[in-house]
């Protein structure tokens, strides 16, 4: 069911196939000298952290989820902790109900993080950074020993080949976004450790990315702050199965296709609502969810 | 009193523009102070070259003590009028280089500084007026321990001579990330993780305040500059910057060879191309 690769000292990427056969999550198993943890976690259809278990012989009690999404937090009920948002908490009970019909229970104790929280594995120790952009209460995890940075659905390049796209500001089952400027808000704090890693680990990959994927976000989010790069959004079509009917077909990936516009520098591209692009009232984002 | 010959504008509510002409021409060379005035105390954010007495001129503005100042950096045409004051506020970095200017006669006065607390600030300080907060922010840029100072109430920021626009009439450049030859450019990659800083806190100001050229900005300056660095780190064909002559008819940039430019509206940053990225045998230049 699972496959894994090792990426760097104590640190694997294991794949889930997806349901639909496109976008297979991407989930990463990070040891330090007494506990590993899980970053994001697949749909965890099986016991995920049993098969963790079998790469690492420290023990995988805990996991952390870069958002609530179905496709990243599935895995849950297989952890004794789980490190996360109140809002991807939130996200992640609307989620769930229409995966796991097995009758087994998500009885994970939730911590709540937030910016500038650590969590300590013994000798390593991820960062957390909250960046409002895919889904509401995202949170990045920096990792300055491996100088690995854990973005999942956040900040990601465009893959065609899989249907993944790592700067969607919106999720097709939620209707509004963060403001774009909320998001550059957000990355400008991983620019400010800029110097602490080279690699780019997020959510859909199948090799962990190059880190200038953090610059060029950011560039083709600032251009399109300072109006230099508006266009608009093609619709996109893909072969995916419902997952819900079981209806094999094409269906177009984005909604409300007027108001989505897309900006692209190099190996980024932001979709964004053109409706949402500054915070309304002074200082406070008030779209959120 | 002596004569004084400084000209002050109200920018915002208790929060004046100072300036001060340069001492031998009044064409461009003007420096630039803020009188930032809370319910308790008022102080200057940077004091111009010195030459006559900015607290007394000051103070004839408010009626709150004016007792203390704080430099966004240690040029002549910034520090040079601290010594007027009893405390000033300036990062380690600033105040070695404003006793290296003050030793090279460019601020322009004979007071002593000797007399003058130094509080060393760094990011994370802030410096209470009564009901209004002044934030510090270190921004490397255009001189060693350079910083911007954040206002939260007045949404002003003020950036000294790292964030600016480019000016040609005052020879105003808000973008210079070195300074003559004897100062070494901090790495772009360094200005670039440092502007971040503002950027995150971008929905706490709308206005810009720096040392010289038009006053006072609108804040996009700040994005204008993020992007205009973080293009220098991505693309690898470095314009040269055409060269100018200043106003004794001397050329203005000196190594044309590795100095270079990039322009994003009205915010033009001049960068030495040797040093984008952080590396190992980068000297530290003062």
């Amino acid at each position: 069911m699972f496959d894994s690769q090792k990426i760097a000292e104590n640190t694997w990427i294991i794949h889930e196939p997806s349901p639909s056969g496109l976008g297979t999550p991407a989930a990463y198993l990070v040891v330090g000298d007494e506990n590993g943890i899980m970053i994001d976690n697949c749909y965890g259809r099986e016991n995920i952290r049993a098969y963790c278990e079998t790469l690492t012989d420290k023990p995988v009690r805990m996991t952390a989820n870069t958002h609530g999404h179905g496709d990243h937090a599935g895995g849950n009920r297989w952890f004794d902790v789980a490190f996360m948002t109140p809002m991807a908490e939130e996200v992640h009970r609307l989620h769930m109900h229409k995966y796991h019909n097995d009758g087994i229970q998500d009885d994970s104790q939730v911590i709540y993080v937030t910016d500038g929280d650590t969590i300590e594995l013994g000798n390593r120790t991820l960062e957390v950074f909250t960046l409002e952009a895919h889904s509401a209460g995202s949170l990045c995890f920096l990792d300055r020993k491996e100088r690995l940075l854990f973005t999942g659905d956040n900040i990601g390049p465009q893959n065609f080949a899989i249907q993944a796209d790592g700067l969607m500001l919106w999720h097709a089952h939620c209707r509004t976004q963060p403001s774009l400027l909320k998001f550059t808000m957000d990355a400008a704090k991983l620019m400010q450790v800029r110097d602490a890693y080279d690699r780019v680990c997020w959510g859909h990959g199948t090799v962990p990315q190059d880190a200038s994927i953090v610059e060029h976000a950011m560039i083709a989010a600032l251009r399109v702050l300072i109006n230099d790069d508006d266009h608009l959004c093609e619709q996109e079509y893909m072969d995916a199965k419902d997952e819900r009917t079981g209806h094999q077909g094409k269906k177009g990936k984005y909604q409300e296709l007027n108001h989505k516009r897309s900006a692209f520098y190099k190996d980024a591209r932001i979709i964004y609502d053109v409706r949402y692009m500054f915070t309304t009232e002074r200082g406070k984002p008030t779209i959120y969810y | 009193m002596e004569k004084q010959n400084f000209c002050a504008e109200l920018i915002a509510p208790d929060t004046w523009c100072i300036r001060e002409p340069r001492h031998d021409t009044l064409d461009g060379g003007w420096a630039t102070g803020y009188l930032v005035v809370g319910s308790k105390y008022g102080i200057m954010v940077d004091t111009g070259f010195g030459k006559t007495n900015l607290r007394e001129f000051a103070q004839t503005l408010t009626n709150k003590p004016v007792r203390m100042c704080i430099c966004t950096h240690g040029h002549g045409d910034h520090a040079g009028g601290a010594c007027y004051f009893k405390t000033a506020f300036m990062t380690e970095r600033a105040e070695q280089v404003m006793f290296e200017q003050k030793r090279r006669g460019l601020n322009f006065t004979n007071k002593p500084i000797e007399q003058l607390q130094i509080l060393h600030v760094t990011d994370g300080s802030w410096i209470e007026l009564g009901d209004r907060t002044l934030e510090v922010f270190v921004l490397e840029g255009h001189s060693p321990g350079s910083i911007a100072i954040l206002d939260r109430k007045e949404r002003i920021l003020f950036t000294g001579d790292n964030i600016g626009d480019r000016d040609p009439e005052a020879n105003a450049d808000g973008g210079m990330l070195w300074y003559k030859d004897d100062e070494i450019q901090p790495s772009v990659q360094i200005v670039a993780q440092n502007t971040a800083k503002l950027i995150a806190r971008r929905t706490d100001y709308d206005l810009v305040c720096w040392g010289h050229g038009h006053i006072p900005l609108d804040a996009d300056i700040v994005e204008y500059f993020m992007l205009g660095c973080l293009l220098i780190l991505d693309n690898d064909d470095d314009k040269p910057v055409p060269q100018e002559i200043d106003r004794n008819g001397n050329p203005k940039y000196k190594d044309l060879e590795n100095t270079c430019s990039i322009t994003i509206r009205n915010c033009r940053i001049l960068y030495d191309k040797r040093f984008k990225h952080v590396t190992q045998e980068q000297p530290i230049g003062m």
